[in-house]
């Protein structure tokens, strides 16, 4: 009985493993654009975060009021080029993707099996 | 079952061994499913420990006397409600406890991993896997939970009598789990590195992971003091064992790490120091690991000199070359955005707590080294023990109260006059205040003065922020319960870490108060006679006998009442001129103004097999002062002996252990956003998802 | 008492270094000084005394315990020799003199402050005051660079030079502060590499 338990763990766990090679559907590495958008929008929410940080701060007393401002104003001024980034990286983004579409459905033409693999934009 | 067990732990040392080689191959290659295929390899090892520690549990409630751990650590008189503590009582057991936890939280933690950092979880999910791997093959090869025994034995050895307790439920647990909690944090900041990200995009992960390993760490310190309190009946909580020694030096490194990571995220400063300490803090847990398992120290707990000294302590070499290699090599990358602009900055007191955290780990990784270097130097023994660690590692202690005290009170980048006076001017007052009613009621021992001024001064500057924080609030139209809760929501890590400073003042009110005024005297006490000590009258009321087959067991009962002086004057005089602190008195009379307040029960057993006694203290626990009655032995004229000690502010020991872990929740629970909606959600929504 | 000297020391503008140095050197040095004050044996009745004695031998049979803490027979008789020697009038360093003959220098809790011992005492003193050094070494060059380069130049160059094209951005950032109702930060669960394609 442990044995016949055993090898049952044994064959589920190399199924579990095996699958990604075996399955039908494609795995790619995520996209470089794709993670630098993740990033980019992280390092604005941690600007929000410092930002109300030192509004807290200013209410407590912590801080001057000029302090308060210029640091404020830094920070304003830093997630608004974050967010700048953000939009460009979506719009090289998109349009690549068009490419990537058009270039696919050429592949999809030219041979009956979907190219497997990854790509990494 | 040990068939099970065994094929499970085999399979586990593929698996991990399989997700290591995947994820960097693939990583290396480029291959999607290579790495996809290693992170799932790292999710079946949860499964195949899982089903390892089940097959031994399964074993335990058997009583499967075949298997050897099983045999070692229970017997059919064992009380199945212990099997949970005899799985991990033992070297092997808590070797696999060990690695459950490790592969869960490792689970966790690749599930629960922000897209961000995709780049570096291949190296992520490969550190994870190799420290697996090596729990897995040292279990699988050198010391499996699953040997067989060649003669089944007719019973089992038993559980170590001194487990059978309900604080062993949760203390060895916490203690290990929070060890190896560490790797998670390491895992990901490590990967981070090799991956060549140097930003703060690892910031928060690390931060919330190093912070519960943390959490669960100092919760299981704690309840190992109160179990050593309350059971195993010496009268104190912390003897600086090696075996504390090693889990309180990482937890002092992680303390400094999440202190300065909170300047990482809010000023972009010490990355490259924040990498080091928490590179330090991993391998120092590394060396917990060690020094339990065989190593080189002498100590209460450690398991049974094994083999597996060497293996840990390679293992560890390995971990401190590859930590400070990658640092070195990723150093010139981790640039700190901003200068220190001042002293009297907050910046600048966290990199002084910083260093006040390492003083005392060095220290006292000192004082456990230190025995060793002897012998190997000079071959001379020497003991290296709490007296020591008491003188050398108390004035820095206090030093880091005080620093609690002034850190929070500094602003970010430089303090201006008008504020730093605002601030301190309370605190200081009610410091000195405190300092002089002290002296003023005639209080002993001047450094547990300044002590107890130290801790109204941080006590004040706490409840200061909250106050001026709360009114603020309440002035906006809150009431007071809403606006202090508003406010604690507002910037958690912070209010939480002060919530976390309150119980770190209640321990040390209780530590002053049992190190600087404890009271205590012996005696030996026949049926009806009292002993005398301080205000309090002890009789001996009762006993009866709680043997059981395992062992010689005796319980006895006193009666405590409080009594005034001044009924006693002679004897006190006569005890004083023979220099003891209490006496004894033949007759039970009672005086005029002895009042009952309170029976205490103790027990004391002695365990044939194991030829060890285990008691439990009667205690009279007051926020004023515990009354600690510790039944030595019974004697063979039917008198009991008894060590009793009079413990002040012990009570708030204890106490604090709830702040602890609620300030320590509140630190790390999700902040509320600031964002309303993800920006330019139009333009994102075509783009998202990578297909 | 440290307390307080944080007042004198603030200047009308930020400390000056020196100030903050001496502050930190006085409440160092009064930390180490409390640890050599201690309570004189005289002080102290026989009791009390036996007790911080057996607090200081180790107990020779268990692991790592001191005869204070342990239960074992050989500590009880230990125990009753303190006291035994204390009433015949010894001092502390005769009675742990008597059981150094006797166990070896292992018996005491904690190494003698003499000969290689004493390294034993000294480096922990080295370890603070040396890492106090450090510090104040990195605090000082951390705000050496600060003077040359000032923290937010970077910052002002970039914000001068294209403020106009963030106008449309800092206008979402300021309503991302301060309109919109509050969510949760998300660590969303996610197998990102195993998005299907």
């Amino acid at each position: 009985m442990p044995i016949v338990l055993g090898t049952l763990l044994a064959i589920i766990s190399i199924a579990v493993i095996a699958y990604p090679f075996l399955g039908s559907q494609r795995y790619r590495l995520v996209s470089e654009s794709f993670v630098t958008r993740e990033k980019l929008r992280a390092e604005r929410l941690r600007i929000y975060r410092k930002i109300s940080d030192i509004e807290a701060d200013y209410e407590l007393g912590d801080l001057t009021e000029a302090d308060y401002q210029q640091q404020r104003d830094q920070l304003r001024i830093s997630a608004a080029e974050i967010l700048k980034q953000e939009s460009d990286s979506i719009t090289i983004d998109s349009r690549r993707d068009e490419d990537l579409e058009k270039e696919i459905s050429r592949l999809r033409e030219q041979t009956t099996h979907s190219p497997r693999g990854r790509d990494n934009l | 079952m040990a068939e099970l067990g065994f094929m499970a732990l085999l399979l586990g040392f593929a698996l991990s061994a399989y997700s290591a080689v995947g994820a960097i191959v693939g990583e290396r290659k480029g291959k999607a499913e290579l790495v996809v295929s290693a992170r799932r390899a790292l999710y079946m090892t949860t499964l195949t420990v899982t089903v390892a520690s089940v097959a031994l549990i399964y074993a335990f409630v058997q009583n499967d006397l075949s298997i050897a751990y099983v045999a070692n650590h229970s017997n059919t008189l064992m009380d199945r409600a212990f099997v949970w503590v005899a799985f991990y009582a033992g070297n092997e057991g808590s070797l696999l406890y060990i690695l459950l936890t490790l592969s869960i939280i490792s689970a966790l933690a690749i599930w629960f991993a922000p897209k961000r950092l995709a780049r570096s979880m291949p190296w992520t999910i490969a550190i994870l896997a190799i420290n697996q791997l090596f729990y897995f093959g040292v279990l699988t090869f050198v010391a499996s939970p699953f040997e067989l025994l060649d003669t089944v034995p007719v019973d089992g050895r038993g559980i170590n009598p001194l487990l059978t307790h309900p604080g062993m439920f949760s203390h060895p647990p916490l203690l290990m789990g929070g060890l190896i909690a560490i790797t998670i944090p390491f895992a990901f900041v490590s990967g981070a590195l090799i991956a060549g990200s140097y930003g703060d995009d690892w910031i928060d992960v690390a931060r919330v992971s190093a912070i519960l390993g943390w959490g669960v760490l100092g919760a299981g310190m704690l309840l190992g003091a109160w179990w050593a309190y309350t059971i195993l009946g010496w009268g104190g909580y912390w003897a600086w064992d090696p075996i504390e020694n090693v889990a309180l030096m990482p937890w002092l490194v992680m303390t400094a790490f999440i202190h300065s990571i909170m300047v990482q995220k809010r000023r972009g400063m010490f990355r490259m120091w924040n990498v080091a300490l928490l590179n330090t803090g991993f391998v120092l847990a590394q060396l917990g690991m060690f020094i339990n398992r065989g190593g080189p120290v002498v100590s209460v707990h450690s398991f049974a000199a094994s083999a597996l000294g060497v293996i840990f302590l390679t293992f560890m070499l390995a971990s401190l070359v590859f930590a400070f290699a990658l640092f070195l090599w990723r150093m010139p990358q981790l640039k700190s955005d901003r200068a220190m602009e001042s002293f009297m900055s907050r910046e600048a007191s966290f990199l002084v707590n910083n260093f006040l955290f390492l003083a005392v780990m060095a220290v006292t990784l000192w004082g456990v080294l230190f025995p060793l270097f002897s012998d190997l130097a000079r071959d001379v023994s020497v003991s290296v023990s709490a007296p020591y660690f008491d003188r050398v590692n108390g004035p820095v202690l206090l030093g880091i109260v005080v620093m609690m005290g002034i850190g929070p009170l500094l602003p970010w980048r430089k303090a201006s006059a008008r504020s730093l006076k605002q601030w301190f001017i309370w605190p200081t007052v009610i410091g000195v205040i405190t300092i002089t009613v002290l002296v003023a009621l005639g209080v002993q021992r001047p450094v547990a003065i300044f002590a107890f001024g130290v801790v109204a001064f941080v006590a004040t500057s706490i409840l200061e922020e909250w106050w001026r924080g709360t009114a603020a609030r309440y002035h906006a139209g809150d009431n007071w319960a809403i606006a202090w809760w508003r406010l604690v929501n507002g910037n958690r890590p912070r209010h939480g870490g002060y919530i976390v400073h309150i119980s770190i003042l209640m321990l040390g009110l209780g530590i002053i108060g049992t190190n600087f005024y404890q009271q205590r005297t012996d005696g030996a006490l026949a049926l009806g006679e009292s002993l005398v000590i301080d205000n309090y009258r002890i009789e001996y009321v009762a006993n009866g006998d709680s043997s059981r087959p395992d062992r010689i067991a005796k319980w006895a009962e006193m009666t405590v009442y409080s009594i005034d002086p001044d009924d006693y004057s002679q004897e006190i005089q006569l005890s004083n001129a023979q220099g003891s602190s209490g006496f004894t008195l033949r007759d039970s009379q009672t005086r005029p103004n002895d009042e009952l307040i309170d029976r205490i029960e103790t027990w004391h057993g002695f365990y044939l097999d194991f030829n060890m006694a285990s008691v439990r203290s009667g205690i009279r626990s007051t926020p004023v002062e515990d009354l600690y009655v510790i039944p030595r032995d019974f004697l063979s004229d039917g008198r009991i002996s008894l060590a009793v000690s009079i413990n002040p502010l012990a009570w708030w020991l204890w106490a604090s252990g709830p702040f602890f872990i609620i300030g320590t929740m509140v630190a790390v629970w999700p902040q509320v956003a600031v964002e309303r909606k993800p920006a330019r959600k139009e333009r994102l929504g075509s783009s998202e998802g990578e297909s | 008492m440290a307390s307080r000297i944080p007042f004198a020391l603030i200047g009308p503008r930020a400390l000056p270094a020196g100030a903050t140095v001496v502050f930190f050197a006085v409440l160092i040095t009064v930390l180490l000084l409390s640890s050599v004050s201690c309570v004189r044996e005289e002080d102290l009745s026989l009791e009390q005394r036996a007790h911080q004695l057996a607090g200081e031998l180790m107990c020779p049979v268990c692991d790592g315990q001191t005869i204070d803490g342990s239960s074992a027979q050989i500590s009880q008789d230990m125990r009753a020799k303190v006291r035994e020697r204390l009433d015949a009038g010894d001092t502390n360093a005769e009675i742990k003199d008597y059981f150094v003959v006797r166990y070896g220098s292992e018996i005491l809790a904690a190494p003698e402050r003499s000969g290689f011992n004493l390294l034993a005492w000294i480096v922990p003193v080295v370890i603070v005051i040396g890492g106090f050094g450090i510090a104040l070494i990195t605090i000082k060059n951390m705000r050496k660079s600060a003077t040359q380069m000032p923290p937010t130049s970077a910052e002002l160059a970039s914000a001068s030079e294209s403020e106009d094209d963030l106008t449309d951005y800092l206008a979402q950032v300021d309503r991302d502060l301060g309109i919109a109702p509050k969510t949760k930060t998300q660590s969303k669960p996610n197998a990102s590499d195993e998005a299907k394609s």
